[in-house]
């Protein structure tokens, strides 16, 4: 496997190649890090609910289940094996993708074959899997626990009605009751193939030796027949499917999110990036610490240090959420909304968009400093078909009437919807 | 500790004695894109402690110059999204306050001195806060007391936590190690304008400071942005580090709480012998126990018995104590108990497997290694290991993990005595 040099905004070293299996690579040495980190994982998240190569069902919290289950194999717990090595390892699922990473600064080549073998290599037995049914189902029930959880799948639930983002990652206890090895087996083939996943490797292990790994570990495997699994649009309405949800729980004070369904989907990976940047920019603008809506708020008692604003794109859904603790979430719900409403009737603060961009650029460079945000970030990218570090010619693409079109396309009063939790009475 | 003044192949960090009783950190290094700055004051945890916790907030919230949120977040935006760090932690006795930054290197800024600049604007919420007639603001004190009050409620949201923290105040009871660094809320909302300015006063001209910086920064500018940080005040010198104090020996207390929650929480404190406490067999015991997942909490509560997602275990070297943590169904919260139980007798009575230590000192060693490679994490460890007379150098660190025998892990293991368990029991109507 040959890996060239990328060129890329922020002068970053990073080399790319595809093993002869379709496996895509990304490499960024630093051989000044003591530490070796690598992110591997396949284009399969929480929402893929349909394999798009034969159309079969997944059972909702099967991706997740995944993740749990592959750190078991024949020869036992994995990460037994990992800590032997001197390294750490760990696995995440979400909307979008799986990732699994190992951190060593010790026999970093041994981790990443390593790394390769369990990821590809599964072991599913019955009673492996009614054994990680208990534990999932303690993890599903901290989490029906925890309120910021609890009030972003409510969001979640009023903004769609189909699409499977409005559904738990982790599924519900009865979801994963019903999975089996069989189901597992047939939906790990679905997913788990070489050109549906990606390495990225970022820290002291050089390019030729992550190549030569990478090779021996492909050679060995037979030809990938599958295509990369592509997400189509569903036929998910442009509407939110309720304008509220509430929900008491035991804490001390009312908090509310306030999300915004998108309405403009597809694309490739470059129009999502710009499409996610550019509103990423807008709420920063309006919502964001410099600005005078977040001083306000703050001076009127409304929000705290817990607010926040956020966005998240993909091609086929998105959406945006707004809000924190406050002692009156009606209040400020009303009062985000006119926020919107004034700068769709006096424009957006050409100053601020400069200091914001100046802000991504700032951020993107000391993130840079981590090897986890890097690998991670390569591993995003990739599942999104954009070059790495593709944010910083974009940004400095994104001018303040793309901002305004974006206020007006994506704020729409139908897709706007509010999740409350307030304290248990 | 004496200071060394020149960083050495061991040890990265230059120590310097700077003017005004500052002690200061510098590593230099080009090795990263950013630049650390940690101003880090020491305050006994103690009955004026919320006072002091209402700093951060306040100061942060606007100085003369830029008075206000929005202005003090646009400042930090021009200067590349500088991160301007203010936050309280406890450490054993002592309450810290942090006030910092991390900036984009001078290299990459095309001639701009950010790092003098982002020092200039620290220096400014240090000692320049907006004083209308002489006295801090009043509407931002109201407001940051709300916040504060706000915020120590919040904490019992968090069901892990407000677990915890429920342990812990019953175990230390009566000691500073009961103590949250956030005041109570009775104390938070007493809070008035001379409490806090005196506060104000004593953090900053009185309280002991460490400054630490890590980045691409030559000595001359390091002793600089500390003269313009510590703006002719002085600063007293640190207090010895004090050895954990024993707990009194007593029967094993429960406490239960029920709560509308799908899901229990068990956590279970431990008395550790103080002298079981030098060296790293504590830490190693811990690892071993229930610190990582090799350990025998994690291998039979999770993985044999499918009880919980997680079960810990952690030693705190500062209160002398052990704490295990689980999230359970109440049904299953004995069963957990009873294994937590065996499992610390058997490694009392049969010691710990060679195979076991090893991964254990392996974990340890990794998590000392990747300091290398995160200055955050490298003033953290440097800090608490000074501030707990613990060898503050990586490689001193690392050595004593290696001298560490089976039997000394043991030992910890046999000096541990359960305590107190806390019980809060999930029960949906």
């Amino acid at each position: 496997m040959k890996l060239t040099p990328v060129p890329n905004a922020l002068g970053e070293t990073i080399l790319a190649g595809t093993a002869g299996s379709g496996l895509r690579v990304f490499v960024n040495p630093r051989p000044r890090y003591a530490h070796t980190f690598a992110a591997f994982g396949p284009n399969f998240g929480s929402v893929d609910r349909v394999a798009s190569a034969n159309g079969q069902p997944i059972p909702e919290g099967l991706a997740h289940f995944l993740e749990h289950k592959l750190f078991e194999d024949s020869a036992g717990d994995v990460s037994d094996r990992f800590a032997a090595l001197g390294a750490s390892t760990n696995a995440m699922t979400g909307f979008c993708g799986t990732t699994y990473i190992v951190s060593t600064i010790e026999q970093p080549g041994a981790c990443l074959d390593l790394l390769l073998d369990f990821v590809q290599d599964p072991w599913f037995t019955e009673a492996l899997v009614a054994k990680e049914q208990g534990i999932i189902a303690q993890e599903i029930r901290m989490y029906d626990d925890d309120p910021d959880w609890r009030v972003f799948f409510g969001l979640m639930g009023c903004l769609y009605e189909k699409h499977p983002a409005r559904d738990n990652i982790a599924g519900t206890v009865e979801s994963i009751a019903e999975i089996d090895a069989a189901t597992l087996r047939r939906c790990y083939d679905l997913f788990y193939h070489p050109r549906n996943m990606v390495l990225a490797v970022s820290g002291a292990l050089s390019p030729d030796d992550v190549a030569a790994i990478v090779e021996a570990d492909q050679s060995g495997r037979p030809a990938d027949a599958l295509p990369p699994h592509e997400r189509s649009l569903t036929d998910e309405p442009r509407t939110r499917r309720a304008p509220r949800f509430e929900l008491a729980l035991p804490v001390a004070r009312p908090r509310l999110l306030l999300g915004i369904k998108e309405t403009v989907l597809g694309g490739d990976g470059l129009t999502v990036s710009r499409r996610e940047l550019a509103t990423r920019i807008l709420l920063d603008i309006l919502f964001g610490p410099s600005s005078a809506a977040f001083e306000e708020l703050y001076a009127d008692g409304l929000i705290d240090e817990t607010f926040g604003v956020s966005h998240a794109a993909e091609a086929s859904f998105g959406f945006s959420t707004l809000g924190g603790d406050t002692d009156d979430p009606e209040r400020l719900q009303a009062r985000l909304l006119e926020v919107f409403e004034r700068a769709r009737q006096q424009g957006l603060d050409r100053a601020a968009f400069a200091r914001i961009r100046n802000k991504i650029l700032g951020g993107l460079l000391r993130s840079l400093d981590s090897p986890e945000t890097v690998a991670s970030a390569l591993l995003s990218d990739a599942f999104r078909g954009v070059p790495p570090f593709a944010a910083l010619d974009l940004v400095e693409a994104i001018t303040l009437e793309d901002l305004s079109r974006r206020l007006a396309e994506h704020v729409r009063e139908d897709a706007i919807a509010a999740a409350i939790v307030r304290p248990t009475p | 500790m004496t200071p060394t003044p020149l960083a050495t192949a061991r040890d990265p960090f230059e120590v310097i004695a700077a003017p005004g009783g500052v002690e200061l950190h510098l590593q230099r290094t080009d090795k990263y894109k950013s630049v650390l700055l940690l101003w880090v004051v020491e305050a006994p945890l103690d009955e004026r402690r919320a006072a002091r916790a209402l700093l951060p907030d306040l100061l942060t919230r606007g100085t003369a110059r830029s008075p206000g949120l929005a202005a003090m977040a646009a400042r930090c935006e021009e200067l590349y999204a500088m991160d301007l760090l203010a936050e309280v932690s406890a450490h054993g006795r002592l309450q810290l306050l942090r006030f910092g930054f991390e900036a984009v290197a001078d290299r990459y800024s095309g001639g701009r001195p950010l790092f003098m600049e982002a020092a200039d604007l620290l220096a400014e919420v240090l000692h320049e806060p907006p004083l209308p007639g002489g006295r801090l603001r009043a509407d931002f004190l109201e407001q940051e007391r709300t916040n504060l009050v706000h915020a120590i409620a919040a904490m019992a949201d968090d069901k892990a936590l407000y677990s915890y923290r429920r342990l812990v105040e019953t175990m230390h009871a009566g000691t500073p190690f009961a103590l949250h660094p956030w005041g109570t809320v009775e104390q938070a909302a007493a809070l008035d304008e001379p409490a806090v300015r005196a506060a104000w006063d004593e953090v900053r001209d009185e309280l002991p400071v460490r400054l630490m910086i890590v980045g691409d920064v030559s000595r001359e500018q390091a002793l600089d942005a500390c003269a313009r940080l510590l703006a002719g005040t002085r600063h007293a010198p640190h207090a010895p580090a004090q050895l954990a104090p024993a707990l009194p020996e007593r029967p094993l207390r429960h406490v239960r709480e029920v709560q509308p929650l799908a899901q229990s929480k068990l956590v279970m404190g431990f008395r550790v012998q103080p002298e079981l406490l030098p060296g790293a067999a504590a830490p190693l015991f811990g690892l071993v126990f229930g610190g990582d997942s090799h350990s025998r909490l994690f291998k039979r509560v999770r993985e044999a018995e499918s009880l919980a997602y997680g079960c810990s275990a952690g030693v705190s070297i500062e209160s002398a104590t052990a704490v295990v943590q689980a999230g359970v169904d109440a049904v299953n919260a004995p069963r957990t108990q009873e294994l937590v139980l065996d499992e610390l007798r058997r490694l009392a009575e049969h010691g710990v497997r060679e195979d076991e230590l090893a991964l254990s000192r392996r974990a340890q060693l990794r998590r000392l290694d990747n300091l290398k490679d995160s200055p955050r994490a490298a003033c953290a460890f440097r800090l608490g290991a000074l501030m707990s007379g613990r060898p503050h150098v990586l490689e001193e660190a690392r050595e004593r993990v290696q001298r560490v025998t089976p039997e000394q892990v043991a030992a910890v293991a046999a000096g541990c005595e359960a305590d107190t368990v806390f019980l809060l029991e999930g029960k949906l109507p």
